[in-house]
């Protein structure tokens, strides 16, 4: 656990904001250890951004698994540099404006320099408290604008502070933990399985651009034609004000999502392969779409076979995401058991 | 002023939302103790505002203030899930709350949680989150697992790093009024090293509660009757890009701002005309609030006992009662050489 623990922590504080992941690659692979790098057999990446990690089977003739997380966040993009070392920006990916007064983030200029986002105090706005636009946001530097615009260009990006936080009972909140649980979970589960017990050729893809319209992972699917994909993503955990039945719960294990848009063969068999195991898992009814990787890379190429496991995550698309990282040593735990056992097929 | 800005991050970075002051209070205690006059007294009221007297006959009588309170949350209830309701204390715009880092008194931490933006309706996504609708997150599975650790009427406050940042600004929380307090605690150890023979009866008050509108601080200036009061303070600005120029109040870095009135108090004009030529004389920056708003602890000075004649100087503060409140350090240097500079004055106040 100290591991998922050390490598999330260092996950999340890489800003991969939508579209920028490949500027971020080395950073992400000094997060394995030389050991873990040679145990691999291909590291590469792609025109779009992917992340593509290789470990294949010592059989001959194995079928493929393409295991796929995003590694994009959501974030900013600086649109212009104003006076008295405003920024004004636009939003990257799903942002929630009700969250955001006061937030810490940084700006990814020449430098990465501290801001903070602006609001304005209740006795001095016409009147009732009202959630911004984006539009009327600015990020707050604290330098002059000819200084500022030293650093910092329209177009630069801007994240949100990581601000790893450990809680209680293995319980971390920091930003950006969509997707970088399920990242973390193919990269600890990649750099540790043995070779000689793999049942397929294996394909961790770190992804990009899911947050501006889960673009990546289908062009990866499209070269590679896998047999079999699987999408990781997060979901609702359970929390004040979610219902249940739209929610799974944080620290019983990821959840096998059962939807229109998935292989039903393929998702009835991880069933069976994790109730046959004491996997923890649980079930999330997607009727229609799964709003994850899954929905493109389902349809790429000539169709792929595709299943969606998710991670149950609270206050999603906020600075301060939730999650148990039990649940992801158990997302590491079920790729062990789909790639070293013939059952998903 | 690089001490003056040392004290000023260990205090802000202390634990003490209003009504809980007392980490604050023994912490600025042991700075001053060494640095005591023989002939001043060091000591607690009853509802624990600390004070320094430096005792002068025949003189006027001057308090200097500033309140060691800060704003934070308190506990009201333990769900079944192991998360915490809580109330606010001190006024809040809660638009700033959802997603922020939390710290309870006893070091527990957490993070204030809302619903996902997905599960939100379009229309309702423009409706500013209620702190009905949140709760404190600190990792606990279950109501009796969280009972252990947290009660009904413990506090939080916010858990974000002391930043100094851009070109001389200060990111942090409970900078309203920690500041105030580093500048008064700087004065007194200057007054001692630099042997500074004050023309006054002078008080330093240490006050709690400020936040609440029903301050300590009432108790302090009857215990006190000052002539004269200088109330150190953090004010509300919003020198931003794109707000009109009379609405942004006053600007960071200009020095600190001299009311001539606000919400709650005219202020005394001989005062503040006295502390003007002060600085003019001096050459230290000062401003005056383009705008009128916000209020503190000056309207209750100048209504206690028989009356008295107070001065508001404050640091100009954007985003203020939010984890991240930003000041500029110049300002802070400005405060406390005005305030020094009423001090050393060659002509005090009758």
């Amino acid at each position: 656990m100290e591991k998922i623990k050390q490598r999330l922590e260092a996950l999340c504080k890489i800003p991969t904001v939508s579209g920028h992941e490949s500027l971020y690659f080395d950073q992400i692979l000094n997060t394995l250890t030389e050991e873990e790098k040679n145990s691999l057999d291909e590291i590469k990446n792609d025109s779009f951004g992917n992340l593509i990690l290789v470990k294949k089977s010592i059989k001959e003739n194995a079928p493929t698994l393409m295991l796929d997380a995003h590694l994009d966040v959501i974030g900013f993009m600086v649109t212009d540099v104003c006076d008295g070392g405003f920024l004004k920006v636009a939003s990257v990916g799903g942002i929630d404006t009700r969250v955001l007064p006061a937030t810490h983030v940084y700006i990814n200029g020449k430098e990465r320099i501290f801001g903070v986002i602006t609001s304005t105090p209740p006795h001095l706005r016409k009147g009732e408290s009202s959630v911004p636009d984006v539009e009327d946001l600015m990020v707050d530097t604290g330098y002059s604008k000819e200084k500022l615009e030293e650093i910092v260009s329209i177009g630069d990006t801007i994240s949100f502070s990581p601000m790893y936080t450990p809680l209680l009972n293995n319980y971390v909140s920091a930003t950006g933990l969509d997707d970088k649980s399920c990242a973390c979970a193919i990269l600890d589960f990649i750099t540790s399985v043995d070779k000689k017990d793999l049942e397929y050729n294996v394909y961790g893809v770190l992804s990009a651009q899911e947050e501006t319209g889960k673009w990546g992972p289908a062009r990866v699917a499209f070269d590679l034609d896998p047999d079999v994909a699987i999408i990781t993503d997060v979901n609702f955990a359970k929390q004040k004000g979610v219902a249940d039945d739209e929610s799974i719960e944080c620290g019983k294990g990821p959840s096998v999502d059962i939807s229109s848009l998935c292989n039903r063969k393929l998702t009835k068999n991880l069933i069976k392969l994790f109730k046959d195991n004491d996997l923890d898992f649980q079930i999330i009814c997607e009727p229609g779409r799964t709003g994850t990787n899954n929905d493109a890379v389902s349809i790429s190429g000539q169709g792929i076979r595709t299943a969606v496991l998710s991670l149950p995550l609270k206050a999603m698309h906020t600075p301060s995401e939730v999650v148990k990282l039990d649940d992801i040593k158990t997302l590491s735990r079920a790729f062990t058991l789909i790639a070293t056992s013939k059952e998903a097929l | 002023m690089k001490e003056l800005l040392k004290l000023n991050k260990d205090l802000c970075t202390l634990f003490g939302p209003s009504g809980n002051e007392d980490l604050i209070s023994e912490r600025i205690k042991e700075l001053i103790t060494p640095y005591k006059l023989d002939n001043a007294e060091l000591f607690f009221d009853k509802v624990g505002n600390l004070y320094y007297h430096i005792p002068k006959e025949n003189a006027p009588r001057l308090m200097i203030n500033a309140h060691m309170d800060e704003v934070g949350f308190m506990v009201t209830s333990i769900q079944g899930d192991g998360t915490l309701s809580f109330g606010t204390v001190g006024g809040f715009d809660t638009i700033i709350l959802p997603s922020k880092k939390v710290i309870c008194e006893n070091g527990l931490r957490g993070v204030i949680l809302s619903k996902p933006i997905h599960l939100i309706s379009r229309k309702a996504r423009k409706k500013p989150i209620e702190v009905e609708d949140l709760v404190i997150d600190i990792g606990a599975e279950s109501k009796e697992e969280a009972e252990k650790l947290v009660s009904i009427g413990d506090y939080f406050t916010f858990d974000l790093p002391y930043v100094e940042f851009g070109e001389g600004l200060i990111c942090s929380k409970a900078l309203d009024d920690r500041l105030g307090c580093a500048i008064m605690v700087k004065l007194i150890m200057d007054i001692k090293d630099q042997k500074i023979d004050i023309p006054y009866d002078l008080y330093f008050a240490f006050t709690c509660r400020e936040e609440l509108g029903y301050s300590s601080c009432f108790g302090a200036s009857e215990r006190i009757k000052p002539d004269y009061a200088i109330i150190i303070e953090s004010k509300a600005v919003s020198d931003l890009y794109g707000v009109s120029e009379e609405r942004q109040v006053a600007k960071l870095g200009n020095g600190g701002v001299i009311s001539f009135a606000d919400c709650g108090t005219i202020f005394d004009r001989d005062l503040i005309k006295h502390i003007m030529a002060l600085c003019e004389n001096n050459g230290i920056k000062y401003q005056v609030n383009q705008y009128v708003s916000g209020g503190n602890d000056s309207a209750n000075i100048q209504r206690s006992a028989g009356g008295a004649k107070v001065s508001v100087i404050s640091s100009a503060s954007r985003y203020i009662h939010s984890s991240s409140n930003v000041i500029h350090k110049t300002d802070i240097e400005s405060i406390y050489k005005t305030v020094l500079s009423v001090l050393t004055d060659k002509n005090p106040l009758k």
